[in-house]
Parts: C-alpha cells; sequence; structure tokens
C-alpha cells in the first residue's frame, strides 16, 4: 500500500529523516576524539569542529576554522534541500535538491576516516625515526620507516583501483545507463573505505616497533596505547594515548546509509525522465 | 532551460563553498599562505611561554635536598626535600636511590607512598630500605630514579651523582 493510496502525497520519508539528521549533525559534537594522558593534550574532530589543546592550552588555524564552518553550512543547506525534495519528490527541482546532500554524510564518513588512517600510519613508521634523530639518538632515520609509508600508500592506491574497477563492472550490469556516472562517484568512495579498512587490519599487528628512542605507538582510529619518549639516558616520557569514535561518529554513518536508502526510494516515486524516454530510443 | 539553471546554481554553490574558504583566508592575511594555515608567531609564542610556564624552570640543584642517610636496626632511612619547579600540581610516584659505602652499594631505598606535590610546593619525605651488613662508615646515596606524573603523563628521570641530588 502507498501513502497516494491513503489520500497523502507521496513524501519520501527516509528522505525526511536524512534530511533532518544532515541538519542536527553538525551541532552534536566531535565524531572522534584522542587524548594524551589527562588533558596534556586532547584532540576533538568532526568535519565542522576542531578543537585542539596542549596542556589545556586552545590550538586553531583560521583557515581550517572557515573550512570546517564552510562544511557547517554546505551541511545545514543539504538538509534543507533534502527535506524540502522529501516533501514535494514529484516536483521538477526535487530531483536536483536531493542530489546536492544525499551523499554529503556518507562521503564525509570516508574522508574523515582517510586521514585519520593515513596520519596513525605515518605517526607510527616516520615519525618516530625522525623524532629520534632530532632528539640525537644514534638510530637516525630508518630506512624502513621511509619505504614502509611509501609502499602502503602505493598498495592502498593500487586496491582502490582494483575495487573500483571490480565495482564498475559488476554495478554496470545491474544499474541503469543514466545511472552509471552518478554511481562513479559512489564506487569510488567505497572502494577508498574498503581498502582503507583491509590496508589497516592486515597492517597494524605487522608494523615493527621501531628500535628507536621514540616509540610512538598509535591506534588505528580507535583503540588505547602508551608511547615513549628517551631522552638519552636522563629521562623516559610515557603518555597513555587513547582514540575513540563518539556516538555521533555512529549516527553520521546512520545518516549516511539512510541517504543511500533515500536516494533508491525516491527513484520509485519520481523517475528520471531520461529513462521514461529510453524505451522509445530502441525502437 | 530552469533545470539547467538549478544545476549550475548548485553546482556554483558547491564550489563556493569549497573554494570560498579558501580565498577569504587567504586574503585576509595578505595571500600569505603560512599566515593562513598555521597559527600567527604570537599565537605560538603565546603557546610556548604559557608551556613554559607550566614547567617553570625545570630541575635544578635546589630541586631535591637530600639528607644524610640513616641506619637504625636494619632499616635504611633518607629524608628528601623536593622544590617543585613545576606551575601543575604532580605526583611523585616513585623515587629509588641507592645507598653507597666507600664506593660500594649496601642498600636500595625507595618512597613507600606516592605524594601530591601542589604547585611550586616544597614537600618532605623519607626513603626506606633494608640493610643487613656490618655498620658503615660513610653511606651516601649514589644515583636516584624518580617517576613523577602530570596531566597523565609518566615521566622517569634518572639522577646520578653523590648526595644532594640533581
Amino acid at each position: 500500500m502507498k501513502f497516494s493510496d491513503l489520500g497523502l502525497p507521496p513524501i519520501n520519508w527516509f528522505g525526511m529523516v536524512a534530511g533532518v539528521l544532515v541538519l542536527v549533525l553538525p551541532f552534536l559534537g566531535p565524531w572522534w576524539v584522542g587524548r594524551a594522558g589527562t588533558g596534556a593534550m586532547e584532540i576533538a574532530l568532526s568535519p565542522f569542529d576542531m578543537n585542539m589543546s596542549l596542556f589545556g592550552l586552545p590550538i586553531q588555524s583560521s583557515m581550517v576554522s572557515l573550512f570546517l564552518l564552510a562544511a557547517k553550512i554546505a551541511f545545514v543547506i543539504a538538509g534543507i534541500f533534502m527535506i524540502l525534495a522529501s516533501l514535494f519528490p514529484k516536483q521538477w527541482w526535487s530531483k536536483r535538491l536531493f542530489g546536492f546532500g544525499v551523499m554529503k554524510p556518507f562521503s564525509n564518513v570516508i574522508f574523515f576516516m582517510v586521514p585519520l588512517v593515513i596520519g596513525a600510519l605515518l605517526a607510527n613508521t616516520l615519525l618516530p625515526s625522525l623524532l629520534s634523530s632530532m632528539l640525537g639518538g644514534t638510530t637516525g632515520l630508518q630506512i624502513n620507516a621511509i619505504i614502509l609509508p611509501i609502499v602502503l600508500i602505493v598498495v592502498f592506491i593500487v586496491s582502490v583501483y582494483a575495487l573500483y574497477t571490480l565495482f564498475s563492472r559488476l554495478l554496470s550490469k545491474i544499474s541503469r545507463e543514466t545511472e552509471k556516472s552518478q554511481l562513479k562517484g559512489n564506487i569510488l568512495l567505497t572502494s577508498i573505505f574498503i581498502a582503507m579498512l583491509v590496508l589497516g587490519a592486515v597492517t597494524y599487528p605487522s608494523i615493527p616497533t621501531p628500535p628507536a628512542q621514540v616509540n610512538l605507538r598509535l591506534p588505528y582510529v580507535v583503540g588505547t596505547a602508551t608511547s615513549t619518549i628517551q631522552v638519552q639516558n636522563a629521562a623516559t616520557i610515557a603518555a597513555p594515548i587513547a582514540f575513540s569514535l563518539t556516538w555521533v561518529f555512529w549516527l553520521a554513518v546512520a545518516t549516511g546509509i539512510l541517504g543511500i536508502i533515500a536516494r533508491i526510494y525516491n527513484r520509485s516515486l519520481a523517475p528520471p525522465e531520461k529513462l521514461m524516454l529510453k524505451p522509445t530510443k530502441k525502437r | 532551460m530552469r533545470d539547467g539553471a538549478l544545476k549550475w546554481g548548485l553546482r556554483l554553490l558547491g564550489i563556493a563553498l569549497a573554494f570560498g574558504p579558501l580565498l577569504i583566508a587567504l586574503g585576509a592575511h595578505n595571500w600569505d599562505i603560512k599566515a593562513a594555515v598555521l597559527p600567527s608567531d604570537a599565537e605560538i609564542k603565546e603557546i610556548g611561554d604559557s608551556v613554559k610556564g607550566i614547567f617553570g624552570g625545570g630541575f635544578s640543584e635546589n630541586t631535591f635536598s637530600i639528607g644524610s642517610p640513616t641506619i637504625v636496626g636494619n632499616t635504611v632511612r633518607v629524608s628528601v626535600s623536593f622544590t617543585s619547579p613545576f606551575n601543575i600540581p604532580i605526583k611523585i610516584e616513585n623515587v629509588s636511590a641507592s645507598v653507597s659505602d666507600q664506593g660500594v652499594e649496601i642498600a636500595q631505598v625507595q618512597l613507600a607512598n606516592e605524594v601530591e606535590v601542589p604547585a611550586m610546593a616544597t614537600v618532605n619525605f623519607t626513603l626506606v630500605g633494608t640493610y643487613t651488613g656490618g655498620l658503615p662508615t660513610n653511606p651516601q646515596l649514589s644515583g636516584a630514579d624518580i617517576t613523577f606524573e602530570f596531566y597523565g603523563v609518566t615521566v622517569q628521570v634518572h639522577m646520578s651523582g653523590g648526595q644532594g641530588g640533581s
């Protein structure tokens, strides 16, 4: 039974809920929190906010703040567009407005995770040797510390390309011609996400602890670890490090999934005009 | 026509939201990328000064005042006075030291309980150990390790040398 059978105008309810969530997501707080010690260093991140503090002192960048403000504005606009498009799915402007914001949560989740994973990877492999060299250690810059991140990044790019090609071939068989161009971005994002997860899961246990004076062992996105800095033979500094994803991140993931469902459902409410013309073309 | 206009309008909106902040930030900092991306020199200096302020002057000769080891029965005691150079409260988790006599290590002493030290305050505590040899002639502290904690960060400092610390 459809809503239209009840005398109600067709509404994309999935889109409505996703739109409201997109509208409120920028105001719910950080998606990820990183702490060193208890207040020695704190980082709270989301695509809309970045709060960093060192011993309680805030650190800010004007350009980053402006980008985050723009992301916040983009999400508010996208949320309003999605709600309007979901309320009036048969209007000529509905598809365009819906398309403006529907993939934003999903893409933001992925582009939020990528720097976190790459940052942890570089911090675990390259940074200890660099810091050890700066502290005057005898270890110096390990060649493995340079090669390993490069190898991993190359493997990551190749994996993304392979997954992208695979998904493109699979989806080309099941998707409609007009949707292929729209799906390309989503396929790429999904490929990045899967490659990132697999690479992180495979490499994390196998990354050797560098024999350096600085032993950084950062968790990948979530977890706890202890990093140590040995200052010659005079002092050893150890800081517990804890990374965690907040409930807002998981709400963003749910919003992303809901957005994809809403997009699929929106097609059933307002089929694209090109699809209706296509059979006549074949005749 | 109107669909095309909307399509381009939304594209321009996306571009404005992506590149607008970049242009505004660069314009506000006279097109200096470093100034736009990084905190200003004044802000960095302020943070540096604040961090230096937290840690004060660091350890010096006046930080520790260590008394002579006293031996009563088979117990060695060393009284220590610690003047914190830090502008934050710290917690001394452990202090362990070696007591030597005529260049030979005769005992190990350590802190019995953790000591809370308020900012810039002086605290006194006693290191205790067990000694089972003959009566030493000139017992002295020959080296110490101190472990303290602030902001959840643990710092272990190794101090070598004789009585008087640091």
